[in-house]
Order: structure tokens, then sequence, then C-alpha cells
């Protein structure tokens, strides 16, 4: 499990990638990609792509960005998202609050 | 110089005896002496010493019987042995060390011996160490766990109790539930439905499962005094966001079991899908999470819109957490909700059993139940469940005996406040009026819903009868209701209650134009169908009198006890 | 020429002190008894009595650095354990030869 992290060339934006398996074990390292900023960005985007796997604590997790990220006026997109990873997403009817690609 | 020790010296040769004993002393330590093996445990029982140093080769008890009985004497202790020995070969030696923990040859020589004693002393310092940390381990472990089986108890109490052994559930519900945060809740509301609530709270341990307090007290609370699904899950969506940390929540689905209507009304957010397969034997159809869990947005944005589907007597409506679904065989293979609705789909009324069955097949030896929960809910007739009406309990014993109240709904309060559970509490608050709160509710309840769905707003009942007539019925109720600009219904209650007896009057009006009120008599003489009827028979069985008044917008209903006699 | 190592009589002496007299004594006396205890198990033809006896001396014997009467012992012991009292008897003639003579130069010590 890694988590990487890229500000966007016009470094509004700012993209955190998960690989590996995105549970409880990354908490404390997903936390400190965005508390660890020094501005907080316009939006964020979480990538996907290299992600296996989604719990319930990795849904707390984007839960806590979100909340960060200024809550109801955030601007969240989760991105790249497996079949796996899109269904968790898609039970928990997280597109209500998150744009999932 | 090393801390002193008491060193035990057994050899039966004077003159070893003697040179040993005094390095040993010579070091500042103890010396006990042993003159032959029986002498040696004698005096290892009564002085107990730190060290023994034990001739190997002695009469009469054989040195490595001596060293097996001082074991066993000095218990969980470890006191080091060390063997006196002559021997040379080396399969010998190796025997001291085997019985032994080491063997000092002769000569002896002190600087080896002193060595000897503080190496093992050491030894046997750290063993002790450990020894004692080990016992502290035990001895909270042994706490934790009494503590953990006193919130399990307490977790299992509130939990888990409410109606759920009714005829019609049947659950599974892993023992060990207060650690990875499953709840089940049932009971029923005074009108004789039966609410359900699955919950599967985030998180692991104990944290996971404390929510389930506040949760279960909303859910009783609010069941018993005769709140709608959606009220009660605002309120528990309020509770669970207010007293959770973000990231934390709780996936739930609840249901509401009416039988009079044999209907069903689910609001499901974020567990997997339930499944309603009906009697005869047909595929499920699964019953989609539309939700977010509870817990996670504030009041204002809670959804707590429901589905409602029409079952007929024996459908059956399975709900499962995601335990029962990522339950993995030796194989990896996860059982998966294809197996579910397969087996659903040809086991009939035995498919509560098939599913349980089949997961613990599944899981073969690596039998773990603690991430396994299952409930079914099964719609039978209201007098084939055999569940307990909720009790009431009110603010005193004496009630008000003398007394009237109007309580008048414009369309704003209409839209939205359910004023039924309000109203309850306070019919409630008669003490003679308790034993029948279950009809009391159930008659305001159908009053007030004539009022409201056929008076004021106009929906006509005939629409309920017809296939998906009632997801058709719900969705042209909340669009009326939203558009709503005027109209009103009005309660009025008077009563009496004398220590001889009493009556209750309930007046409801509402601003609709009435209705035919031809169809009162066949209502009254049973021949009317129910749901055309605006459930008149209904309101006849369970009144002590009904009455019609002007164009039918504006009924008074009837209950009287002892010899109460209500004046017209 | 010593039959005694002389580093281990020093080391002897300074360990026992005032006793290391009393403690040559007690070996001359102890290895006395010793010796009568294997003749006595030969005329029995007790070989693994023998072998006891002549182990414990041999002991007591590397201890105080008499180590020509020590081998000697040994291979006592080592005929005990064979079973061949025969090749025991014929070497406890050395024993006592050995012990003799050592017992002259205990004797000195004691007195120095």
């Amino acid at each position: 499990m890694t988590i990487r992290s890229e500000v966007s060339p016009d470094g509004r934006g700012v993209t955190i990638a998960v690989e590996g398996r995105f549970d409880f074990s990354a908490h404390r390292d997903f936390r400190e990609t965005y508390e660890s900023l020094d501005s907080t960005p316009e939006s964020f985007t979480v990538d996907m792509r290299e992600a296996t796997y989604l719990d319930s604590s990795a849904l707390g997790m984007l839960l806590l960005l979100r909340d960060h990220a200024g809550g109801d006026a955030a601007e969240v997109r989760i991105v790249n998202c497996n079949p796996d990873v899109r269904k968790i997403l898609t039970i928990s009817n997280f597109e209500q609050l998150f744009e999932i690609r | 110089m090393a801390e002193p020790i008491r060193v035990l010296v057994a050899d039966d040769n004077r003159i070893d005896r003697t040179l040993l004993s005094r390095i040993v002393a010579r070091e500042g330590h103890t010396v006990i002496t042993a003159v032959d093996g029986n002498e040696a445990i004698e005096r290892f029982t009564a002085e107990r010493p730190q060290i023994v140093l034990l001739d190997a080769l002695m009469p009469g008890l054989d040195g490595f019987e001596v060293a097996r009985r001082i074991r066993e004497a000095a218990g969980d202790a470890f006191i080091p042995i060390v063997f006196l020995t002559s021997l040379t070969e080396a399969d010998e030696l190796a025997r001291c060390l085997l019985v032994g923990d080491d063997f000092l040859s002769k000569p002896y020589n002190s600087v080896i011996l002193r060595a000897k004693i503080t190496a093992l002393e050491r030894m046997r310092q750290l063993h002790a160490t450990m020894q004692e940390q080990r016992d502290e381990i035990a001895q909270n472990n042994a706490r934790l766990l009494r503590e953990q089986q006193a919130a399990k108890d307490i977790f299992d109490s509130v939990a888990h109790s409410g109606c759920l052994n009714a005829s019609n559930i049947r659950h599974l519900i892993s023992p060990l539930a207060v650690f990875n945060g499953d709840v089940v809740l049932a009971a029923r509301n005074p009108a004789g439905s039966m609410y359900v609530l699955l919950g599967d709270f985030t998180g692991h341990g104990l944290t996971a499962s404390i929510g389930a307090m506040p949760l279960a007290e909303i859910f009783y609370g609010m069941t018993q005094k005769g709140f709608h699904l959606a009220d009660v899950l605002r309120e528990c969506n309020r509770k669970l966001k207010e007293i959770l940390p973000v990231g934390y929540f709780c996936c739930a689905t609840m249901i509401d079991f009416n039988f009079q209507k044999s209907t069903v009304e689910v609001w499901a957010g974020g567990l997997p899908d339930a499944y309603l397969t009906p009697a005869d034997g047909g595929p499920s159809t699964p019953i989609v999470s539309r939700h977010l869990p509870l817990g996670v947005v504030s009041t204002q944005r809670f959804d707590p819109s429901t589905e409602v589907f029409e079952l007929k007597h024996g459908d059956r409506v399975m709900l499962c957490t995601d335990g029962l679904l990522e339950l993995r065989n030796s194989a990896g293979e996860m059982f998966g909700s294809g197996r579910l609705i397969d087996i659903l789909g040809r086991s009939g009324a035995g498919g509560f059993e098939a599913v349980k069955e089949a997961a613990y097949a599944h899981m073969g030896e690596r039998l773990r139940e603690d991430d396994l929960t299952l409930v079914e809910v099964t719609m039978l007739h209201e007098h084939e469940i055999d569940a307990p009406m909720p009790t009431y309990v009110a603010s005193g014993q004496i009630g008000p005996r003398d007394w009237s109240l109007t309580f008048q709904l414009g369309p704003n309060s209409l839209k939205e406040f359910n004023p039924l559970p309000l109203l309850q509490h306070v019919l409630m608050e008669v003490p003679a009026l308790r034993v029948r709160g279950g009809v009391i509710f159930t008659v305001l309840s159908e009053l007030y819903t004539n009022a409201l769905d056929h008076g004021v707003i106009g929906l006509s009942s005939v629409v309920k009868s017809t296939a998906n007539g009632f997801t058709d019925y719900y969705r042209r109720r909340l669009d009326a209701l939203n558009a709503l600009a005027d109209g009103y219904v009005r309660f009025e209650f008077v009563s009496r209650a004398s220590d001889a007896g009493g009556y209750l009057k309930i007046r409801v009006l509402d601003s609709g134009p009435g209705f035919d009120t031809s169809i009162v008599a066949a209502a009254r003489a049973q021949t009317a169908n129910v749901y055309h009827g605006r459930g008149l028979n209904l309101l006849f069985q369970l009144c002590d009198s009904l009455t019609f008044h002007g164009a039918g917008n504006d009924v008074e209903a009837c209950f009287r006890w002892g010899d109460g006699d209500v004046p017209n | 020429m010593s039959r005694i190592d002389q580093r281990a009589i020093g080391e002897l002496r300074e360990l026992m002190g005032d006793d290391f007299g009393a403690l040559i004594q007690a070996f001359a006396a102890d290895s006395h008894a010793q010796i009568r205890e294997i003749d006595a198990a030969l005329a029995k033809a007790d070989a693994e009595r023998v072998r006891r006896y002549a182990h414990s001396l041999r002991g007591a014997c590397v201890n105080l650095g008499a180590n020509d009467l020590a081998e000697l012992c040994e291979q006592v012991e080592a005929s005990g354990r064979a079973g061949d009292c025969s090749a025991a008897g014929t070497l406890m003639a050395s024993v006592k030869r050995e012990f003799a003579a050592l017992g002259d130069e205990l004797s000195h010590y004691v007195r120095h």
C-alpha cells in the first residue's frame, strides 16, 4: 500500500494516488498527504487506478478528506475505479458526495 | 562484586565439597551443602538456593534424577543447575547440558566458577522478570476479558432485543457481534406494524458497537410512540452524525412490515442488497441501497425517502451485512451474492436455514462466526404474529379526567409533520386508555390518513389495490404534499373519566370535499372492500361507535369504558 | 620431581588460608579410605564399586593437582567400567606406590 500525491501544474488541485490495498493501514499516510499541504487546494482527485481493494475504513478516510476540504463545499473526485471499487462506492451511494468516474 | 545469592553445593566427596564451598563463599555468596542426592533435595526445598552445583555421580540417587526432582520442586521458577564433573567424554558432558544448564570441570577454577555464577544468575533474573511480566499480562488479560464480557452483556441487552423472537422473524447474529459492530433491532409500533433495523457500524472492536446504544434507544423509543420510518431514521442519522467522529458511520437497512396493508416499506443506506423472495418460488427481487449510510450527512441533506413493495402472505425479506457475502472458503473464494440469490430461489420457505447451512459449509473448518449477520422477515397475517405490542409508560398514575384538546394542522405542517406520536402521547396520559393504546393509535392513524390523503389531497384509494399500486400511490402522494398550498386537518378530543368509567371522543375534520357517505352503511354491514372504503370496516371493528357528519369530511370515533356514556 | 602441580598448590593455599593444612590432612585420610574401599571391592569382584571409588578419588586428585595419581585412578576407573577387576587389581599396586610417595610430599606442605 503506497500513497503518492502530486500538485497540479496550476497549483489549484491535488491528486492523491492510492496503490494496493486501501484499508486501515493506509490511514496515517493518507491523512498526512493532505494535512501536510501548506494551503487547501480548490479540488482533490483521488486516483484509484492502482488500488486493488477498498473497505469501510477507506470510505471513512474519503469522508475525512472531504471534511478537511470543506465538507459540503468541497470538490473531491474519485477516479479510475475498477469494478470492485466502483461497486463498493455504489452500494454506499458515495456518488451523492463525490464525483466518481 | 555481584549480589550475594544462596548456592547449594551437593557432592559426596568431602574434598571437592570443601573446595567448592570455599570458592563460592569467597565470592560472598551463602553456601548450603549436601552430601548426597536426598539431602540435596531436602536442603533445596528448605533453603531455596538460586543456583545448584550438583555432582553428576553420587552414590544412591543418580545426579540426573536429583536434578529432575529439584526442577520439579522449583516449579515455575528457573533455578540453574551446574553439574560438577571430571567426566571428559563429549557425550557425557553433553548429557550434563541436556539435563542441567551448565557443567563445571575439575580442577575447580574460581575465575571460571565466578563467571559461570554471574552468567547464570543473570539468566535466572531475566527469567524471573519475564515470568512476572507474563503473570501481569495474564492478569490484565483476564480483567479485560471480564470487562469485555460485561460490555457484551450490556450490548446484547440493548442491541439484540425487542421482538426478534417473533414468529415471523428468523435471525442469525454472532455472539461476538459486540466486536464487529453489527446490530439487529426489531419492535412493533402501536398500529401493529413491525419495524426491523439491521445496522453495521464501521470500525473495529468496542468502538464499532458503542454507537449501537443511542441507535437502539432512538429506534425503540420512537417506534413505540408510533413515529414513521422516516422520522425514526432522520433522528437516528442526526444522533449518529452528532456523536460519531468524521469517517465513522452506520450502514443500515430499515423496514416497516405492515401486516394490515401487506406491504413492506424500505430504507437502505450502505448495506448490500436485501432480497424479497416470493412465497410461490419465483425469483428474488433485489432491494438496492439508495442512500448514504447513517451518520454521514447533516439533517438538512438527509434523505429519508423509502420504497414500498407489496407482499403476499409468505413472502420474505432477507437482510444481511457484507460479512456473509465476503465469507471466504479455504480456496479463498467469496460466498457472493450470486450464491445467495441461487439458494433463495430454490429453497422456498426454508431459505433462511438453507443460507445458514451454506454459509457454514462455505466456511468449513475455518469457522469464524464473528461476521455473519442475517435477518429474515416473513409477511404473515396479523393474528399469526406472536410478538408483544408496546406498553405505555405515562408520566403518572393519575391522568387528566375532564379535558378537551383541539389540534389543527395547516398545509406547511401537513407536508412534513406527523402529529400522531404527539397526539398518541397525550391520549396515553389517560390511564384507562393505555390498555387500548394499539387500537386507539390505529384508529387515529386511519382517520388521519383518510383526512389527509383522501380528504385534503384528494387521492383516490382505488389506486392502491392495483399492481404497482402502492409505489404509484406513494409517489403521487409525495408530489401532492409538496405542492400543497392550503387545506387543514383538525383533531378535536373530548374525554371524561370517573372511578365508574369514562369516554373519549375523537373527531377529525378535513378541508376536503367529503365523499359518498352512502357506502358507510355497507361498510358497517361489512360488505364493502376495506381499502376502497377508506378502511371503514376496520374502523367499525375497532371503535365503540363511528359517526360521519356533513359531507363525510367530519368523522367522530368514540371509545368508552366502565359505565361511561358518551353524551351527544 | 613434584607429584603435585605447584601452581595448583599455590592457589589452594591462597584459597584455604589457615585451613590449608586441614584440607591436606582430609585429603590424605579420605584417599586412604577410598583405596581400602577399592581393595575390598576387588576382593568381592564388584567392578561397579571399584569404578565408583576410583572415580571419586580421581576427582579429588585432580582438584589437588595430583595429576599422576589422577591418571592412574582414571585407568582403574576405566577397568572398573569395563568390568575388568583383574586389570584394576594390577593397577592398584601402582596407585598405592604413587599415593605413598604423594603422602610424603604432602606432609611437607602441611608443615610449612
